[in-house]
């Protein structure tokens, strides 16, 4: 239960992520009239931030169960130490 | 020139080999060996959301406005499978365990398999899929068209070629309408997936991807010589250059957060991906590779949009320069369409156009398979899944319902399944078609896609507040879907339809009846230009608003009743109860076995009916021979079979109508369990509680029986030597003349019955020290054969009284025990006096012996030392043998055998052999006398 | 004519003041130390009075009691029970057999004696 809920957070966390690299804001910033290796900036920023958000959802499907368990371990102890 | 011949056989070749992967995929399915059961398949047939849309209409909106006009679609996705987990993941698991077989049987058995929502929701579905229908149709006739004219690429902008550009249309839509009954619908497979079907689509995916890519390698590095020199020549235009970066104004805002909100919503709910996504689901696992593996293919079929719009927009804006109709007619931004002397040219086709004009003719064909791939793999999953709607959830719950028919008389239902199925194929590629001839040359192909996924949208708050919300109601989803739907209806479809010329374009200037506050395209007053809202967000808002509040606020005050309660707790609760689902019985009564077998039959037909109890019986350990009364966990597993095959709703009433008898609801259910296991749980406490009381009540009057049993005991004990003692003193005081031998006599049995006396008040003290714990054991180590000797030597006396004949069997050897020297001379004391009062009276016999022995006891050896005495009384009957040795038991009464008044001697005697570790009893058969025997450990 | 009087105990130290008292009081004296034999004594030798003992081995004396008091020929014959059971319940139980009377163990040799004058004296 608290691996599911561990790995829910984490998939809620890239949600909020992915959402914060294409909100509108932050794509104005990365609006520029600029080239990056040959290809218009703004475009290389949204290829790239969408192709760095599936390595990420990649990153949380393989880290391994035992890390995930210890993580959410030190997660709680954290907690209670605040707490 | 490429003949028209090749590309039509290449076009049926190639669905020729999607038919031969189906057909592979069904019999790897039958054979067990299932080909679609791994992730990669699984992602790959999530793909199927890649449409012409996605193959020509994204390089055509790339080519319009640039990256934002196209990726949000795609981007949309890519956030919604990161949610795949705690969201995607739930609704296939509530469809797995509920049967559910689209996305209308979902909505309509979360809110208690109400048919008006599943009704509702197919409607929506159907009309809300048509314009998307459409754009296939388009794409591919077009596709076609333009094809068809190699090396020309102007389509000609002339009634005749209209006319011939809808005459191909139709031609492709009735053909996608029988490749899509035949693919869809060769047999009644509902409940099972269409696993040859998922194969098909995962090719045909694997090669949309390929045919874009190829496109796109063969400009970027064919036309150019890589992207820095592509975007290097596209930045000299300034037409083009302006698409590097995004116009910053609330429009693109706006339509980028829409277009964002749409394409999440439209991945799981639009009918065709509910299909692939949860209904083709194999296995809940594959998700997890699936949320990256998808949005990746969406990254690859992306990447190359922005090179072929760019690559066809420089090489048909240089034509256009030298096209004296097109130099003029070119507006400061590009709309898509260029308009040439012999025709126009399309943006949405560049990718086709453009390898056209640059005589790749191998490419282009390829390209045309990709898009005709693309275009084919939607129709056939979407009205697939929207056909299972129309059947299940539109005509089934009338047909049943029309009394006349007498359909629940009919013993196979499935061919009319099967039919109802075909014909509501046709029916959509119809509309579809004549929704493309009507209205959709008109718009784009990504302006038309979001005609349907605004539709579709709908459903989201049904779904998603259906999953994690209990309040919502029917009521509640209900409203929020019809409200939804006019506004959509009235704000998207209304206006097309007024631009087609089927109305006047009046409404759309200045709202019905002149009404500005009603105006289809700023509702209510609302100032889309100030907003930045095209008329797509401006429907969003609108339907979405009115949907979401009537959805939550209906909910609100509105009740739900039992089964709606139950589909609630277990769609939200989907976690909890899902293992033990199957277990759950939501059914009062019971129904015949018979009954729901031929229920069965009649919509799955024999076969499957067979294997499917055949199964259940296997897994529930049930002989059908002697099981006539289905219990309510098998009516449940009947209802859900069939809610495979007709829908969960339409499945409800034919159950019912069998089994004759409301559902308990979930609710009720558990509060009725709730009751009773706190009533059972209380009455088991009270009875518990009850018994320990009697029990308790028992041992005190036990205890208290054998208290007085005791008093009674001691004091009869007591005086039977009181009675000789005061019986001889008062003769003795009263005969002073009594001669001498009498009176010795007489006096000693006053002394010995003194002893006797004082011997029982030890012993009741002894008794009562060891009740108690107090007995110091002064432990030795000991010959037990002096033990033997000097017990006899303190009844020497009372045996020689009787003339009783003492036989001693004691081995040579010595028997060394460790024992309190005093405690062991009282046990044999006690059971020597026992024998001497019991044995015969006349010819009195008594043996008492020791030898050692050994006693095996597992792997150990132990050698024990045992010791008997033996007399040849009257014996002890085999029931007091066992209660001889109890404190306070001395024989009941009235028992045959030896007497009561034994005394508590045989108590304390046990005991002391106990402490020293060994054990007593006696061997008796009653008037042959009686043997204690005792052991104890010997020391080595 | 002396009276004829059964002795029924197990217990032989009891027995032996009784029997003395017996003797002394002119009566013809029979001890059993079982119901069995006492009952072979009452059919052979037919005593006038029977002091009997409950707690017997084998046969109990409420038994020897109920048998003697099934056989009509055995009707003359006192009963007396002489018993270490002193509680109201055993006594009523002795009674409830038609006994003469029930005296409780330890007893007064004179209210023995009396007791036995007087039963038979009445007949």
């Amino acid at each position: 239960m608290l691996d599911n809920r561990s790995i829910t957070g984490r998939y809620i966390g890239l949600f909020l992520l992915g959402c914060f690299l294409f909100c509108y804001p932050v794509l104005t910033i990365f609006n520029l009239p600029y080239c990056l290796l040959g290809i218009p900036f703004f475009f290389f920023y949204l290829f790239a931030a969408w192709s760095i958000l599936i390595v990420f959802v990649i990153f949380c499907t393989k880290i391994p169960d035992t890390f995930q368990s210890q993580g959410a371990d030190t997660a709680g102890n954290n907690e209670k130490q605040s707490g | 020139m490429l003949e028209q011949k090749i590309i039509i056989f290449v076009s049926f070749g190639y669905m020729g080999l999607l038919f031969a992967i189906a057909f592979w995929g069904d019999k790897r399915a039958e054979a067990g060996k299932s080909i679609i059961s791994n992730p990669y398949i699984y992602a790959l047939s999530l793909a199927v959301y890649c449409t012409a849309w996605t193959f020509y209409g994204s390089v055509g909106a790339a080519s319009r406005s640039g990256a934002t006009g196209f990726l949000s679609i795609y981007l949309g996705p890519t956030l919604m499978m990161i949610l795949g987990w705690p969201v995607l993941r739930k609704i296939i698991r509530i469809s797995r365990i509920n049967r559910i077989t689209s996305i209308a049987d979902f909505i309509a058995s979360r809110y208690g398999k109400s048919a008006t929502i599943a009704g509702a929701v197919t409607i929506i579905a159907v009309l809300g899929i048509v314009p998307y229908m459409s754009v296939q149709i388009k794409a591919i006739s077009t596709s076609f068209q333009l094809i068809s004219q190699y090396p020309d690429v102007y389509m000609a902008k002339t009634a005749t070629s209209l006319s011939a550009t809808k005459d191909t249309a139709f031609s492709v839509a009735i053909l996608l309408a029988l490749f899509s009954v035949v693919f869809g619908t060769r047999h009644l497979e509902v409940t099972e997936r269409h696993e040859g079907l998922v194969a098909a689509i995962a090719f045909e995916s694997i090669v949309k991807l390929i045919a874009i890519i190829s496109v796109g390698l063969f400009i970027t590095y064919g036309l150019y010589s890589g992207f820095g020199d592509l975007f290097t020549q596209a930045s000299l235009v300034p037409k083009i250059k302006q698409l590097f970066v995004m116009e910053v104004n609330a429009s693109t805002f706006t339509g980028w957060y829409n277009a964002l909100f749409l394409a999440m919503m439209a991945i799981f709910l639009l009918p065709r991906q509910f299909q692939m996504i949860v209904v083709e689901n194999v296995d809940e696992n594959h998700l997890k590779k699936a949320v990256w593996l998808f949005p990746l293919y969406l990254l690859a079929i992306n990447i190359f949009v922005i090179p072929i719009a760019f690559g066809g927009m420089l090489h048909f804006f240089e034509q256009c320069a030298s096209d004296p109709v097109c130099k003029q007619t070119l507006p400061e931004t590009f709309s898509g369409i260029l308009k040439f002397t012999n025709g126009i040219v399309d943006a949405d086709y560049f990718s086709l156009t453009l390898l056209m004009a640059k005589k790749q003719q191998g490419l282009a064909l390829f390209v045309f398979i990709g898009g005709m791939s693309a275009a084919t793999g939607m129709v056939i999953v979407e009205t697939i899944a929207l056909s299972t709607m129309v059947c299940n959830d539109l005509v089934m719950p009338v047909l049943l319902r029309l009394p006349f028919l007498k359909l629940e008389q009919k013993s196979d239902l499935s061919r009319l399944l099967l039919i109802i199925r075909r014909v509501s194929i046709l029916l959509i590629i119809l509309l579809g078609y004549l929704y493309f001839h009507y209205v959709v040359e008109y718009y784009s192909l990504v302006s038309i896609g979001m005609i349907s996924f605004t539709a579709v949208a709908q459903f989201c708050p049904a779904v998603i507040g259906g999953i994690f919300w209990k309040g919502a109601t029917r009521r509640g989803a209900l409203w929020g879907l019809l409200a939804g739907f006019l506004i959509w209806l009235y704000t998207l479809v209304l206006p097309s339809l007024g631009q087609a010329g089927f109305l006047s374009q009046d409404l759309l200037t200045n709202g019905p009846f002149g009404i500005e506050f009603l105006n289809p395209t700023h509702l209510f007053g609302l100032d889309v230009q100030l907003l930045g809202f095209d008329q797509y967000t401006h429907a969003v808002f609108w339907s979405m608003f009115t949907n979401i509040a009537l959805f939550i606020g209906v909910s609100l005050f509105s009740t739900q009743n039992a089964m709606e309660r139950k589909q609630a707790i277990l769609f939200v609760d989907v976690f909890k109860y899902s293992s033990e689902s199957e277990k759950s019985s939501f059914w009062r009564e019971t129904a015949s076995v018979a009954d729901l077998r031929m229920l069965l039959e009649r919509f799955l037909g024999k076969n499957r009916t067979d294997d499917a109890l055949s199964l259940y019986a296997r897994q529930h350990n049930i002989n059908w021979g002697k099981k006539l009364i289905a219990d309510a966990g098998l009516v449940s597993h009947a209802e859900k079979l069939l809610a495979g095959a007709i829908g969960s709703a339409s499945a409800l009433v034919m159950v019912r109508s069998v089994v004759e008898e409301e559902p308990l609801g979930m609710d009720e259910i558990m509060h009725i369990l709730d009751e009773t296991q706190q009533i059972i749980i209380y009455s088991q406490e009270l009875e518990k509680a009850t018994k320990d009381l009697e029990a308790a009540n028992e041992r005190l009057k036990e205890l208290d029986r054998l208290k007085n049993e005791f008093i009674s005991t001691v004091t009869h004990e007591l005086r039977t030597p009181l009675t000789s003692v005061r019986a001889l003193a008062e003769i003795v005081q009263n005969n002073p003349d009594l001669d001498a031998q009498k009176h010795h006599r007489f006096v000693g049995i006053i002394i010995k019955e003194s002893e006797r006396l004082s011997r029982l008040i030890n012993n009741v003290l002894d008794f009562q020290k060891i009740e108690s714990g107090q007995i110091q054991w002064q432990m030795t180590r000991l010959d037990f054969r002096e033990v033997i000797e000097d017990s006899i030597f303190s009844t020497g006396q009372l045996i020689e009284e009787k003339n009783i004949d003492l036989t001693l069997d004691i081995s040579n050897q010595a028997g060394f025990v460790s024992g309190d020297k005093d405690r062991l001379i009282q046990v044999m004391v006690n059971l020597i006096s026992n024998a001497v009062k019991f044995c015969d009276p006349e010819y009195g016999k008594i043996q008492v012996g020791m030898y050692a022995e050994t006693i095996k006891t597992g792997g150990n050896e132990n050698r024990y030392l045992k010791v008997f005495v033996k007399d040849n009384g009257i014996g002890i009957s085999k029931k007091d043998q066992e209660i001889v040795f109890q404190k306070f038991r001395q024989a009941v009464a009235g028992s045959k055998g030896r007497p009561a008044g034994t005394g508590i001697g045989l108590t304390i005697t046990q005991h002391i052999i106990d402490s020293h570790g060994g054990r007593i009893w006696v061997d008796s058969e009653l008037k042959k006398g009686a043997t204690f025997f005792f052991t104890l450990p010997l020391l080595q | 004519m002396k009276k004829k009087i059964l002795i029924v105990d197990d217990e032989p130290n009891i027995i032996v003041p009784l029997k003395f008292l017996m003797k002394q009081n002119n009566y013809d004296v029979q001890t059993a130390e079982t119901g069995e034999k006492a009952l072979d004594l009452i059919s052979s030798w037919q005593p006038d009075l029977i002091l009997l003992d409950i707690m017997l081995p084998g046969m109990d004396g409420y038994e020897v009691c109920q048998k003697i008091r099934q056989e009509k020929e055995f009707n003359q014959i006192k009963i007396v029970f002489l018993s270490a059971m002193a509680r109201s319940i055993d006594i009523a139980k002795g009674m409830g057999l038609a006994a003469d009377d029930y005296i409780t163990k330890p007893f007064a040799t004179d209210y023995v004696v009396n007791k036995i004058k007087e039963l038979l004296t009445d007949t």
